[in-house]
């Protein structure tokens, strides 16, 4: 085995360790969704699990495991040995001591209210110091082709590096406020799902597809049109799941333009991989039907994209668990399942997980998309989807919640079980290396060399970026916060002690504390209520019933601006105004022993919170005018 | 034979540099799991009988092809004019594949580095593949050119927001949930379907009477010369009315059930808005009546009258 070789290989162990983290948590959060107080309290809180999950999953598995998988299959793509493996070991450090650093701090109660990126910013700093030694390592790799012909994996994996080296670094940045954050958070959510986990897996198919069913890629020309159509359509899609919402509105119409566009990518790759396969050899090999099944899964992200982008659809769909299965589609399936299928190709064995795992994800997109729909129409259908009324939603998704975990309990079985042969011993095969290439190095004539892919890669990231969150934050500048804004949400002023005439009377008259009003904004940032709770109306038929519109004004002195993407619990943007919750001692009560109250509550308790922090965090909830 | 043997059976066969045939036939037999003197064996059209456990042929796409496999270092002229074609769409943001009509050259097969993958060079597209990357491009294209501006009032669920409460509303202005500005189509609607069991079907489309009297040619306003008599008497139907005001209804004291019997719209559902809205639609288009006036007459109290012309 080659030195390049047993450091995919400690890649791939590093990321089975991970891999093992988020299947549980995944599990464990299906389960607290049904069983309301079952271990659901301090560090496995909903709230924490919640980002300790896409974590573990996104960073450490997928990220990891993609990179061993790079480094795995460059070589011998390109017939030239991988250069500078201090640098690559160096990274995997940075990587995986990162995530991990990241993980316990989002349990201990860190969360900075961005999802996907919840890690403290010297922990984002030590994973951009590690991307960036992957984004060198791969691209170095890459540009040292022996091989003449560069073969179109190397295409996805130049690019895909650098398109999660960028969308990271966008990610974690907090130069934005208010919605221009929100946007910055979303655009960097689309980055690192579709132009980090699909393209560096399609890189992993367009290997493993023809190598194992020995027959030859059909089309050179038809993946080029594939690898094109994702870098082009993808990285526009950052704020579908943010249609209605108070961004721009013709940044919504350029969001349903490019997701009807994911379809050529979705059929490109389906179609090159469908004709090349030489289907008599294709059966009884594991790797095979994993290849496969994820490739199903990134087809099926088309339609999970365009409900949510449609506006007519995401007014049904959006908040519900329909949003959920974005992450589950292309982590959790698509790009899981092609990880899996090089991990099982490598190694032999999987078929038990094969089916655990599929069969899970199938039932798990199947109830959060019919229980999305349901919950959808409900809101739809009546004017109090808030308190007392919110009993309707959370009834109806009770069975749908039972399926739920179900499926976690056979998806987390195949996972764990896959990680752990991973982890452990076993006959690992890394012997399919010929000879080496005595290409040149020149490369045809013509042809696009490495390092200009990965110059035309960020130049096609970088004007997404401009466009969708640049423009509309320069926008956005000459914006005036309003009333509401002045007078209850300005968090830096009150917790540094500004007086602000307007808002010491309105919140005196309210009852409440500036200073503890900000100190509950942290509690609620902190603890990830925003996995359950949206702060954020809509113009829309749905959203009738919760009061005013939000407005780029009525957040914009925030960062996070805590718009929530996934309703589980009722719109809290104007639950002071409404009955119980505009009592902080209700509201205190309500969060210690949320059952109490409602015996059909599915929030979990934070008893395990100080009553001083309840009382903060109350008083914040009782600001929310 | 041995490898030496069958390596230059191959080469002449192929009339390629025994080096290149030798390196493309090992990596061909890694990729295939076969030993190289198999391929060699196929290449050369040697009878070995190790071929007979050579895998199943390649797909019928590319089985003309085994020849030029073996070329990947050769680098024949042809093989750089396809590769410019192949990176061609890198100048453009979104790809397009031209559909080609003239007879294609044979599909040329790569074999890629030390791996062994091989893939072929196609130029054309299955049709339908082809039509559909300009397809979905349009029908995205048509999409921005018909809701540039975003989400307009009305459009997929999309309400409008009133600019002093920020609470959203009716297109129009008016308040979520009433019935909106033009409460004549609104009644209209009513009259003719929306209202169960439809009026038209007792009244006729056009008012001219059927099972129940005709309400058109101002006969309607006649009866009812107020709209408030008009919205109780739609309200109650013929036993309500009968029941609370008595045995005669209308200005000329017709008598209750002596055309037969009217349902009582209060309890088919209809709210109090639905019915004046039906009923000011029998007022204009039956009884002949401004609309304004009778706007005013049978929303008295409403400031969406004022929006009325
Ligand atoms: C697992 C999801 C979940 C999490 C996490 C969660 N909630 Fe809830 N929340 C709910 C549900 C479901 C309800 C509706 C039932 C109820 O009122 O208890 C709710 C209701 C509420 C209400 C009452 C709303 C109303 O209209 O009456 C408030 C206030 C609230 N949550 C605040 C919080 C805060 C603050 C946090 C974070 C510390 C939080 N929630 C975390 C699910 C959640
Ligand atoms: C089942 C048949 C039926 C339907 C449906 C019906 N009507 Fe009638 N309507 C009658 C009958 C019969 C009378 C005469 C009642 C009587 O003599 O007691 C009548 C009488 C009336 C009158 C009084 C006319 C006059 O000049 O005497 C009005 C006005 C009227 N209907 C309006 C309506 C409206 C508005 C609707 C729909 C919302 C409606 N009707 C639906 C059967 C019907």
């Amino acid at each position: 085995m080659s030195a390049g070789d047993a450091l995919a290989k400690v890649h791939f162990r590093v990321a089975a360790a991970f891999l093992v983290v988020g299947a549980v948590a995944g599990l464990l959060l299906a389960v607290e969704l049904s069983a309301t107080n079952f271990l659901n309290s301090g560090i496995l809180s909903y709230g924490r699990l919640q980002p300790v999950f896409t974590g573990a999953l996104l960073f450490g598995w997928i990220t990891v495991g993609f990179v061993g998988a790079i480094y795995y299959l460059l070589p011998r793509l390109t017939g030239a040995p991988l250069q500078n493996q201090p640098l690559a070991r160096i990274s995997l450090l940075l990587l995986a001591g990162g995530t991990l650093v990241g993980l316990v701090t989002v349990a201990l109660g860190e969360n900075q209210g961005l999802p996907l990126f919840e890690f403290p910013f010297y922990v984002d700093l030590v994973l951009v110091v590690g991307l960036a030694g992957v984004t060198r390592v791969v691209t170095a790799a890459a540009i040292a082709h022996r091989e003449p012909h560069v073969y179109i994996s190397v295409w996805f994996f130049v690019a895909a590096v650098w398109w999660l080296l960028f969308a990271y670094l966008v990610g974690s940045l907090s130069w934005f406020q208010g919605v221009d954050l929100e946007l910055a958070n979303r655009f960097a959510e689309a980055g690192v799902l579709f132009l980090w986990v699909i393209p560096a897996g399609l890189g992993v198919v367009y290997y493993l597809i023809p190598k194992l069913t020995d027959s030859p890629l059909y089309s050179t020309r038809l993946a080029v049109v594939s690898f094109w159509a994702v870098a082009g359509t993808f990285v526009w899609l950052g704020a579908s799941s943010f249609t209605f919402g108070p961004g721009p509105d013709w940044l919504e119409t350029v969001n349903v333009a490019f997701a009807i566009g994911t379809l050529v990518p979705a059929m490109a790759v389906v179609a090159n991989l469908l004709l090349s396969v030489n289907w008599p050899m294709a059966r009884g090999s594991a790797a095979f039907r994993f290849a496969v099944a994820g490739t199903g899964f990134f087809a099926l992200l088309t339609l999970q994209i365009l409900a949510l982008a449609f506006r007519a659809s995401s007014s049904v769909v959006q908040f519900t668990t329909w949003t959920e299965a974005t992450f589950i589609i292309s982590v959790v399936g698509a790009g899981s399942l092609w990880l899996m299928a090089l991990l099982s190709h490598l190694r032999g064995g999987g078929d038990e997980s094969y089916w655990l795992v599929t069969v899970g994800l199938v039932l798990l997109v199947g109830t959060l998309w019919l229980g999305g729909l349901l919950a959808g129409f409900t809101w739809l259908g009546s004017l109090e989807n808030y308190g007392e009324g919110f009993v309707n939603t959370t009834g109806q998704l009770a069975g749908f919640d039972t399926v739920r975990w179900i499926a976690w309990a056979l998806l987390a079985a195949g996972l764990v079980l896959f990680a752990l042969k991973t982890i452990g011993g076993g006959r690992w095969d890394f012997s399919e290396i010929g000879p080496p290439s005595s290409g040149t190095g020149a490369g045809e004539p013509g042809a696009l060399s490495p390092g200009r892919l990965a110059a035309a890669a960020v130049l096609i990231i970088g004007v997404a970026f401009l466009t969708t969150v640049l423009i509309p934050a320069l926008d956005s500048s000459d914006e005036q916060p309003t009333l509401r804004a002045i007078s209850t949400r300005d968090y830096e002023a009150f917790e540094n002690g500004e007086a602000i005439p307007l808002a010491t009377e309105v919140l005196s008259e309210l009852g409440l504390d500036p200073v503890r009003v900000a100190e509950g904004r942290h509690v609620y940032v902190a603890e990830g209520c925003v996995y359950c709770h949206t702060q954020q109306v809509r113009a829309n038929v749905a959203d009738v019933g919760l009061d005013a519109v939000t407005m780029p004004g009525d957040v914009m002195l925030n960062a996070p601006a805590l718009l929530g993407r996934v309703r589980l619990g009722p719109d809290l943007a104007h639950a002071g105004q409404r009955p119980f919750t505009d009592d902080v001692a209700w509201v205190a009560n309500h969060l210690a022993d949320p059952q109490r109250q409602r015996n059909w509550s599915s929030m979990p308790s934070y008893d395990y919170l100080a009553d001083d922090e309840l009382e903060a965090l109350a008083q914040y909830i009782v600001s929310l005018q | 034979m041995d490898f030496e043997q069958l390596l230059a059976a191959a080469s002449s066969a192929l009339s390629a540099p025994s080096e290149i045939v030798g390196r493309s036939a090992r990596a061909r037999a890694t990729a295939e799991g076969v030993g190289p003197e198999q391929i060699l064996a196929r290449w050369a059209g040697v009878d070995a009988d190790a071929t007979s456990a050579a895998p199943a042929a390649p797909p019928a796409a590319v089985e003309a092809a085994p020849a030029a496999a073996p070329v990947e270092a050769a680098a024949p002229p042809q093989a750089q004019e396809l590769d410019v074609e192949v990176v061609a769409p890198m100048s453009e943001e979104r790809p397009e594949p031209e559909p080609e009509p003239a007879p294609e050259p044979e599909p040329e097969q790569v074999l890629v580095g030390s791996a062994g993958i091989e893939v072929t060079k196609r130029q054309s597209l299955p049709k339908w593949l082809a039509a559909s990357f300009f397809v979905v491009p349009l029908v995205a294209l048509f999409y921005v050119a018909s809701f540039a501006s975003g989400p307009q009032c009305g459009n997929g669920g999309a309400l409008a927001i009133d600019p002093v409460t920020g609470v959203a509303e009716n297109c129009d202005g008016s308040e979520y949930g009433s019935l909106g500005g033009n409460v004549l189509e609104q009644g209209a609607a009513l009259y003719l379907a929306e209202a169960l069991p439809s009026c038209q079907a007792c009244h006729g489309a056009e008012g001219g009477g059927g099972t129940g009297p005709a309400l058109a040619g101002g006969a309607v306003v006649e009866t009812f010369p107020a709209c408030a008599d008009h919205i109780l008497w739609v309200a109650l139907g013929t036993s309500g009315w009968r029941g609370e005001r008595g045995d005669t209804y209308g200005a000329q004291a017709k008598p209750v059930g002596g055309g037969g019997i009217m349902p009582s719209y209060e309890a088919a559902g209809l709210t109090p808005e639905e019915i004046a809205a039906v009923v000011l639609f029998e007022r204009v288009s039956f009884g002949g009546q401004d609309a304004a006036a009778a706007e005013a007459d049978c929303f008295p109290d409403e400031e969406g009258a004022e929006a009325a012309p």
